[in-house]
């Protein structure tokens, strides 16, 4: 880094009076942002933030604040998320992976029918099984699984959870009676930002 | 801790190095600075490669900004999915940037330029920018309202816009032919303007700023969301400049000083307000803007601020968006609109007696009221189709100009018409990498009767983080009230109630390339032809001058793009674009159309989270005027924007043309002049106060 900030400087140096004055500004900005550029390279974080890397953070977030029943006398190590159907995260959820929710590691599991469901704590529910809704709900109610997915009416057909964005922002619905019956218990932290709760 | 003194030092020197003038230096040091604050933090974050969005609460989640369009297919989209090539400007843009106006924001975007005549600003897209056009072939809409006038058919985005800059949260810029679904003006592109939320202001705002050319500015807003549902936003604003008070125009020194003394005066109120409820939203806007006329324009008295304009755009907006399970998505829209246009043009009238002045007065009244309804619906899993229909009555076409004293009626010409049209599109997703967007609009027009545009857009993503896309779109633009109807009864001008609209082909290819985790890249290349372009003629039978369809230009250009976003808030953007544009019958390239364009903005911050710098630099080559042609324009601006040690309170400098430089924009047919001299460095102070 410091070869380069030294090369920089004096090349500038050559340029003052050989371009005119606007030229100069031109070439000065571009060098820093080039410079910045190289500089910051070593800082991996996110670039603009797309919708689905931040429905991965709210799934990582419900995982915290929602009690499944026998938790404090359950002595599991992982917690799973389950993706059912033709995943729209790409890799935003390998971020979510190994991190750690209420002291237990994150594992993703992913499936392509409902019937292979088995095992999840929080099942997110794709687009692409909009059709198979019905069914897959009345599947998940034998077992106490968070359902979550970002499909309009969601919580109106049973759903628990429903993420939806409005103008550039995601926020989320819940179905309490729905978490209820399956005797999940949706911290009232949760319930307070809720866009709209259904008892 | 030394090794950091002697840097400093060092980058001291190197700053006065680069260039004897002051601001130069400042701005300098504060860039080097920062780079090396940036290089710091790069060094001690470089270990934690977890993204910041993990660690936020759901709170903070809640108000993360997502990428997304709505105006390339009139609903939600991912910006890479959107059938068209899109540049968006947020609120935080506006601010660390400084924009004052619409047209200031605009002028940052690839491919953009504006130019100004100290009357209107005038927007130019791909190379086409006729001095003294009304921006009628871009759409500008405000959270989807058509705000084109229904006399002029003119987009205002200088501070006549009704809209304070302050109360945008985005501006999407939604390039090439959307007339398959907006109809007319959405030629070139659409602007659209989306206001801030109640939610977005949580309280009461209050700002303050002053700057150069005697400009003070003030604003009031208030905006929450109730718990019931109900969302209230109410804002004023005014605007008071001198303008330059000394404009000196060689043109108009004959015997005379050639200086227009206070004669660019400028001043506008805007008045806005929301209320949505569950639902339903309504909107509403009035506001006002009078500008001072000193370049002697349309012949009118040199050195003499009576002749000035005046535009009022006003409108109500009731929408009510509902969304049904299965998929199905409903829009309903009625709107009422007032455009009112009042120029006062001082003549010289010489009379036997002596000369005399003479106030001539040229006014438009412009009302319409109108409907729409869409459906949007997911069908078998890859169709999503949308289908609209649009009704707009103008009940007032009004066009008038008139002596003063002694009176003489020239004009009152008063009309009205309608327009419907249907529209359909369908996204259908042939593979997970493959989308087919097709859409078509047919409109009805009470004058010229019905036309039909479509636009097809092959969308494709071979891999993540790549989409290639492939777009061909026809648009129109409907001859305005003022091209059929306006004539001086027979002195100059005279009507013409043959007119066709102006058609255009485009032909796109757009690359976007996302690498690195900081990058996005685009590379893309247009084609466009337009046909019956509207222009003045003089008739040879009776030596008047009217609007005729006899124009056809042709133009191709390539565009370069490469954006840098980091978590520390550093942001960067350069584009560049090599345009050629031509008319079909003379070969020559229009006028006021540069070859190439260049901007860079850069946004470095100075204290992280509290202090920013916001740098652009702008670059247009050459320009052909009606007599000869311009110079290249550069043009730099910084704005240093933050938080202060008292809570709620933020303050903003900046440095408008930063280092003076002398640019000319080219005149039109109502100027002498044959380029208009631009302003040169000017300050400005803003204050905001949020409790």
């Amino acid at each position: 880094m410091h070869q380069i900030r030294v090369l920089w400087i004096l090349s500038l140096r050559r340029l003052r009076g050989s371009l005119n004055r606007p030229a100069r500004s031109l070439a000065l900005f571009c060098a820093l942002f080039a410079l910045t550029g190289w500089s910051s390279a070593a800082a991996a974080a996110p670039a603009a933030t797309s919708e689905y890397q931040v429905k991965a953070a709210f799934l990582y977030n419900f995982m915290k604040f929602v009690d499944w029943p026998g938790d404090g006398l359950n002595s599991a190590t992982t917690i799973t998320l389950g993706v059912l159907g033709r995943d729209p995260f790409e890799d935003a959820l390998e971020q979510v992976k190994g991190r750690y929710a209420k002291g237990r590691r994150v594992l993703v599991l992913h499936f392509r029918g409902i019937e292979e469901v088995k095992g999840c704590d929080l099942l997110f529910i794709c687009a692409s099984e909009k059709g198979r809704l019905p069914q897959i709900l009345k599947f998940a109610q034998n077992y106490r699984m968070l359902t979550v997915a970002d499909q309009d009416g969601f919580c109106e057909a049973g759903g628990m959870v429903n993420l939806v964005s409005v103008k550039n922002r995601v926020g989320f619905e819940v179905n309490v009676a729905a978490a209820s019956r399956a005797r999940l218990k949706i911290s009232s932290h949760l319930l307070k930002l809720a866009r709209s709760v259904i008892e | 801790m030394k090794r950091g003194w002697h840097c400093i030092f060092r980058l001291l020197s190197v700053s006065f190095s680069v260039s004897r003038s002051l601001p130069v230096q400042i701005v300098s040091f504060l860039i080097l600075v920062s780079s090396c604050l940036c290089q710091a933090e790069a060094a001690t974050d470089g270990q934690d490669s977890k993204p910041d969005l993990l660690e936020m609460s759901v709170e903070e989640l809640m108000s993360v900004e997502v990428a997304t369009v709505f105006g390339a297919s009139r609903f939600e989209q991912e910006v890479t999915e959107a059938p068209a090539s899109v540049s968006i400007v947020t609120a935080d843009d506006i601010r660390k940037y400084g924009y004052r106006t619409l047209a200031d924001a605009l002028r940052s975007i690839r491919g953009i330029y504006v130019t100004y005549d100290r009357n209107y600003n005038y927007l130019g897209v791909r190379g086409f920018n006729s001095p003294g056009d009304l921006n009628t072939r871009v759409l500008l809409l405000v959270d989807g309202h058509r705000i084109n006038d229904n006399i002029f058919e003119s987009a205002p985005i200088g501070t006549e816009f009704p809209i304070d800059v302050d109360l945008i949260q985005r501006i999407e810029v939604i390039r090439g032919p959307s007339s398959s679904l907006y109809g007319t003006n959405a030629f070139f592109g659409v602007v659209n303007v989306i206001t801030k939320e109640p939610g977005d202001l949580d309280g009461a705002q209050l700002s303050a700023a002053a700057g150069g050319f005697r400009t003070t500015s003030g604003r009031v807003s208030f905006g929450k969301d109730y718990r019931n549902g109900l969302g209230v936003l109410l804002s004023g604003s005014v605007l008071q400049s001198e303008g330059d008070n000394r404009l000196y125009y060689g043109e108009f020194d004959t015997g005379g000083t050639g200086i227009a003394r206070d004669a660019d005066g400028d001043e506008n109120y805007q008045l806005f307000g929301k209320l949505s409820y569950r639902d339903f939203n309504l909107t509403g806007a009035l506001a006002s803007r009078e500008k001072t006329i000193p370049t002697g324009s349309f012949d009118t008295v040199f050195d003499n601020p009576g002749t000035r304009t005046t535009d009022g755009h006003s409108f109500l907006d009731l929408k009510y968006a509902h969304s049904f399970t299965g998929d199905t998505e409903l829009a309903l829209r009625a709107v009422y609109d007032r455009y009112v246009y009042d120029g006062s043009y001082l003549y010289d009238r010489v009379d036997p007696g002596g000369s005399s002045l003479v106030l001539n007065k040229d006014k438009a009244w412009g009302y319409w009221w109108g409907g729409e309804a869409q459906l949007t619906k997911n069908l078998f899993d890859r169709h999503k189709v949308t289908a609209g229909v649009e009704y707009r009555k103008n009940s007032r076409q009004q066009q008038a100009n008139y002596d003063a004293e002694p009176f003489f009626q020239y004009l009152d010409d008063k009309r009205s018409s309608d327009i419907w049209a249907l529209y359909l599109q369908d996204e259908i997703r042939l593979l997970d990498s493959l989308i087919l967007s097709a859409g078509l609009r047919y409109d009805h027009y009470q004058s010229f009767g019905g036309t039909t545009n479509p636009r097809v857009a092959l969308i494709y993503k071979p891999q993540e983080g790549s989409v290639l896309k492939l777009l061909y779109g026809q648009a129109f633009r409907a001859p305005g009230a003022f091209e059929f109807y306006y004539s001086d009864g027979g002195q100059t001008s005279k009507a013409n109630l043959e007119l066709e609209p102006e058609r255009i082909q485009t032909f796109e290819v757009v690359y976007e390339q996302y690498f690195l985790k900081h990058y996005r890249s685009s590379v893309s290349g247009f084609y466009y032809r337009i046909d019956d372009l509207i222009s003045q003629r003089t008739d040879s039978g009776d030596g008047l001058i009217q609007f005729a369809n006899v124009d056809a230009v042709d133009a191709k250009g390539v565009e370069l793009e490469l954006e840098g976003t980091w978590a520390n808030g550093l942001k960067g953007r350069l584009s560049y674009t090599y345009q050629q544009t031509e008319d079909t019958s003379t070969h020559s390239t229009l006028t006021n159309s540069p070859h190439h364009l260049g901007k860079l903005n850069l946004l470095l911050p100075v204290l992280r989270d509290t202090l920013f710098l916001g740098l652009e630099q702008q670059y247009a080559s050459s320009r052909a005027t009606r007599a000869g042609k311009t110079g290249a324009a550069y043009l730099s601006h910084a704005t240093l924007s933050g938080r202060t040690p008292i809570p709620g309170l933020e303050l903003s400098l900046s440095v408008y043309n930063l280092f003076d430089a002398k640019y000319r924009d080219p005149g039109a047919a109502e100027h002498v002049q044959d380029t208009i001299e631009q302003d040169g460095r000017s300050f400005r102070a803003k204050l905001d106060y949020h409790f």
